[in-house]
C-alpha cells in the first residue's frame, strides 16, 4: 500500500501547486474554447468544394451533376462550383481552389445503353486527400448504382429474348422499355454521402476527432508535469530518502504512476465531459467503452511520462527529453492532425505510439458506436505499452542506483 | 559490535571515490566520520543505506548484510541526509506522517510517534505551518527529525548542520548529543572539526576516499602530538638571548623565534604564559599579543595529509 501513500501525497503536492493546477486544469478548457471557435467547431461539421466539368451534357451526367450533387443530402456537405473545361478545373485543384474536380467525358450518357466503359475522372490533390475522397465516394456510389442497373437490365433483356415470352416484333418495344424502366423512367434513387477514406474507414466529424486529439495533446503535456514532479523529487533529494527506507523501488515507481494517472484521468474525464456539454461532441454510446478506453490511453501516457523520467538523469535533460516526446507523439500520434490524411509511411509509424491506437479507439466508438468488445484492440495496445513503459523505467532507475 | 564496515570500496569508472574504508561501531557509540568535501563520506553513507552499491565489501548493520537484506537493514537505521530532503508545500506533521509510513511505522502508532519526534526537535508547535515558511535552522531539524520516527538502532548523519547559522547548529548538536546520551548509537559525518569533537568519542578521518586515522579523541590527539603552542607576537624584534632564555623556562620543549614572532612549544600550556611574559618583558621585549592553540583533529589532518580539512 505503500504506492498508494506515495500517490496521494503527490496529489497534494500537486493540488497545493496553484500555478500547476491552473495549467493542468484550466489551461485546456481555455484552449478547447477557443480552438472551438478556431474551427468553427459549434455546429458546423466538414464541408468539400467540388468543382463539376460536364462535357457530356447528356441524361446520366444531368442525373450526376443535379440529383446527385445537389441533392438536399449533399447541399450542406458540398460547395458545388461549375466550370466549362477540363483545363480550367485542373489548374483550380492544382491551385488548392477546390477539394476535387469531376469531370464528366463526352459519351458518358450514351455509353449506358451501349454498356460501353467510359470513366469519370475525380482529380484532387494531397493537401486536399480529404475532401477529394469524400467526393470520389459520391461519384464511386453513383457509379455503382447505375453499374447495378445495367447488369439488372442486361439480365432481363437476355431473360426476354431467351424465353421467348415476347414476340420478336415486339423484342425492341420490350427492351427500350427494360432500359427505361431501369436507367429513365425511374428517378435514380439519391446517394447517400458515406463519409469515408480512401481506404473506406469511416472517419468521425473533424469536431469530434479534435476533441480526442486535444484530450491526448494534453493528456501527453499532463504527463510531461508528472515527469517533472519526479525529477522535482530527484531535485529536492526526497526520492534518495524514500529509497533509504523499506520502501521498494517497484512501490515508488507505482505511485508515481498512479499519482500520474489520477490528474491525467481527471482531466481526461473534464474534456470529455465538457466537450460532449458545450460542443456535443459524440463520444459513442457505450459510457463503460469510453472509460476503459480512456483508463488505457492515460494509463500509456503515466507510463510514458514516468519511463522519461526515469531515463533523464538531470532536469535539464527532462526539459529537453520530455517536450520532444509529446511533440513526436502528439505529431505522430494524430493530435495535430487527422491520421487519414497522413503520407502511408507516416501513417505506419504512427501505430508505434499509444496516441494512434487511443484515436483508432475513440473514433471507433464515435463512429460505429460499439462497446467494449469492439476497442479490445487499441485497449491491448494502450496497455500493453504502459507495461514495457514501466518495465523501462524499473530497469532504468536499478541501474541509476547500482 | 552494531555496525561493521568492511574493506568498503566503491568505484565510478576509473575514480576510486571510497577506497577499502574500514571501521566498526559499538551499540551507543558517537562514531564521527570526518573528512573534507570530496573525501568520500557521503558514497561511504549512501553504501550503508543500500542506496549505492558497493564494488567491493560489505556493511554488516545489527547482523543484516546491506549486499544481501538491505530492507532489514534499512528497517533499523535513520538517515538524516547532507540536504534538507522534505516536500515544502507540505507541513512538517504531513511530511513526518508520510515518512513514517514509508519508515513500515504502525498505523496505530504513527501519530504518537509523529508526536514524539516533534518534541524532540522543538518544533510541535510549527508542526502544521509548510515546510516552505520554515527558516533553514527549523528545516533541518524537521529533516532530522524524520530520521528519528523509525527510533532506529542507528541514526547516520550526513553534514547535517551544512548552511546553518551557529545559533541552530548548536541546537542540533544538542539534540544529537541528547538522543546519544539516551542509548541511539550516531554515525556522523563532517568536515567541521569542532562538531565532531564535541559530539563524537570516536572518530574516523577520511581522506581521498581512504580511512588514514582511526580511534577515539585522545588517541588521534595523541597521534597529532600532544604539545600546547604559544605563539607571541612582539612589539620589537628580539634576538637570540631572548630565545634562550625562555627556551630555559622549565616546561618549555623549543622555542622559535623569527622577527617579531616567538612559537613556544611546551606540554604546560596556559600555566605557562605569566612566566612568558614575564620574562619577555624583563628582557626588553613587550608582548603585543599572545595565544595558545592545543592540539586538535586538525593539526592531526595537516599532519597526516599536508592540507587543511577545509581545502
Amino acid at each position: 500500500m505503500k504506492f498508494w501513500h506515495i500517490a496521494v501525497k503527490d496529489l497534494k503536492v500537486r493540488v497545493r501547486d496553484k500555478s500547476a493546477f491552473v495549467v493542468l486544469l484550466i489551461l485546456p478548457m481555455v484552449m478547447i474554447i477557443i480552438l472551438g471557435t478556431v474551427f468553427n467547431w459549434a455546429g458546423s461539421s466538414f464541408t468539400a468544394n467540388v468543382t463539376l466539368v460536364d462535357l457530356d451534357r447528356g441524361d446520366m451526367a444531368r442525373r450526376l451533376t443535379q440529383d446527385v450533387f445537389g441533392s438536399p443530402q449533399l447541399r450542406d456537405l458540398l460547395v458545388v462550383t461549375t466550370v466549362s473545361s477540363e483545363a480550367e478545373a485542373r489548374s483550380l485543384v492544382e491551385q488548392g481552389k477546390t477539394g476535387a474536380a469531376v469531370i464528366i467525358p463526352a459519351g458518358f450518357s450514351s455509353s449506358m445503353p451501349a454498356g460501353t466503359k467510359v470513366s469519370i475522372i475525380v482529380l484532387g490533390n494531397p493537401e486536399t486527400a480529404t475532401q477529394a475522397g469524400v467526393i470520389r465516394n459520391v461519384v464511386e456510389s453513383f457509379t455503382a448504382e447505375v453499374q447495378r442497373r445495367q447488369l439488372a437490365a442486361s439480365i432481363a433483356i437476355r431473360t426476354l429474348q431467351e424465353s421467348g415470352a415476347v414476340p420478336p416484333q415486339r423484342m425492341q418495344e420490350a427492351i427500350q422499355s427494360v432500359l427505361h424502366e431501369v436507367g429513365i423512367s425511374q428517378q435514380t434513387e439519391p446517394v447517400s454521402l458515406r463519409t469515408t477514406t480512401q481506404e473506406g474507414l469511416k472517419v468521425p466529424r473533424a469536431l469530434d476527432y479534435y476533441a480526442v486529439g486535444m484530450a491526448l495533446l494534453y493528456l501527453i503535456f499532463t504527463a510531461n508535469t508528472g515527469t517533472d514532479g519526479m525529477l522535482e523529487e530527484k531535485r529536492q533529494h526526497t526520492l534518495p530518502r524514500i529509497l533509504a527506507t523499506p520502501t521498494s523501488r517497484v512501490q515508488v515507481l507505482l505511485g508515481k504512476l498512479v499519482g500520474i494517472f489520477a490528474i491525467a484521468a481527471l482531466q481526461f474525464a473534464m474534456i470529455i465531459v465538457l466537450t460532449r456539454v458545450l460542443y456535443g461532441v459524440n463520444w459513442g454510446a457505450s459510457v463503460p467503452a469510453v472509460i476503459v478506453m480512456a483508463t488505457a490511453t492515460v494509463l500509456a501516457g503515466a507510463g510514458l511520462s514516468t519511463m522519461v523520467a526515469a531515463l533523464a538523469r538531470t532536469p535539464e535533460q527532462a526539459g529537453e527529453i520530455g517536450p520532444a516526446v509529446a511533440l513526436i507523439y502528439s505529431l505522430l500520434g494524430g493530435s495535430m492532425w487527422a491520421v487519414y490524411n497522413m503520407p502511408a509511411w507516416m501513417n505506419s509509424v504512427s501505430r508505434l505510439t499509444f496516441t494512434r491506437w487511443s484515436i483508432e479507439g475513440f473514433t471507433s466508438l464515435m463512429v460505429n458506436g460499439g462497446g467494449v468488445s469492439s476497442i479490445l484492440r487499441p485497449v491491448g495496445v494502450c496497455l500493453a505499452m504502459a507495461a514495457v513503459f514501466l518495465l523501462i523505467s524499473v530497469t532504468v532507475l536499478n541501474r541509476n542506483y547500482q | 559490535m552494531l555496525v561493521e564496515v568492511k574493506d568498503l570500496t566503491k568505484r565510478f569508472g576509473k575514480l576510486t571515490a571510497v577506497d577499502g574504508v574500514h571501521f566498526r561501531i559499538p551499540a551507543g557509540e558517537a562514531f564521527g566520520l570526518l573528512g573534507p568535501n570530496g573525501a568520500g563520506k557521503t558514497t561511504t553513507v549512501s553504501m550503508m543505506c543500500g542506496l549505492v552499491v558497493p564494488s567491493q565489501g560489505d556493511v554488516i548493520i545489527d547482523g543484516h548484510s546491506i549486499l544481501h537484506d538491505p530492507m532489514a537493514v534499512r528497517r533499523v537505521i535513520g538517515v538524516v541526509p547532507q540536504d534538507v530532503a522534505l516536500y515544502p508545500t507540505l507541513s512538517a506533521r504531513e511530511n513526518l506522517t508520510f515518512f513514517a509510513r514509508m519508515q513500515d511505522v504502525p498505523a496505530d502508532t504513527l501519530a504518537s510517534r509523529v508526536d514524539a519526534v516533534l518534541d524532540i526537535v522543538q518544533l510541535a508547535d510549527r508542526q502544521k505551518d509548510r515546510v516552505e515558511t520554515y527558516s533553514g535552522g527549523m528545516k533541518r531539524r524537521i529533516n532530522i527529525a524524520v530520521g528519528l520516527l523509525n527510533q532506529p538502532r542507528l541514526l547516520i548523519l550526513d553534514e547535517p548542520t551544512v548552511g546553518v547559522d551557529p545559533q541552530s547548529r548548536n541546537s542540533i548538536l544538542e539534540t544529537l548529543k541528547e538522543l546519544n546520551r539516551q542509548g541511539v548509537t550516531l554515525l556522523y559525518t563532517s568536515h567541521y572539526m569542532e562538531e565532531v569533537e564535541f559530539l563524537c568519542t570516536h572518530i574516523a578521518i577520511i581522506d581521498h576516499g581512504k580511512v588514514i586515522a582511526d580511534g577515539t579523541q585522545q588517541d588521534l590527539r595523541l597521534q597529532a602530538g600532544n604539545k600546547d603552542i604559544i605563539n607571541v607576537q612582539l612589539v620589537r624584534e628580539a634576538g637570540d638571548v631572548v630565545r634562550d632564555r625562555l627556551a630555559a623556562l622549565p616546561g618549555v620543549d623549543t622555542v622559535e623565534l623569527r622577527d617579531k614572532t616567538v612559537r613556544i612549544a611546551t606540554n604546560q600550556g596556559r600555566s605557562l604564559l605569566a612566566g612568558v611574559i614575564s620574562t619577555l618583558d624583563d628582557a626588553g621585549c613587550p608582548v603585543s599579543t599572545i595565544d595558545v592553540k592545543e592540539p586538535n583533529l586538525e593539526d592531526l589532518f595537516l599532519n597526516l595529509t599536508g592540507t587543511s580539512l577545509r581545502d
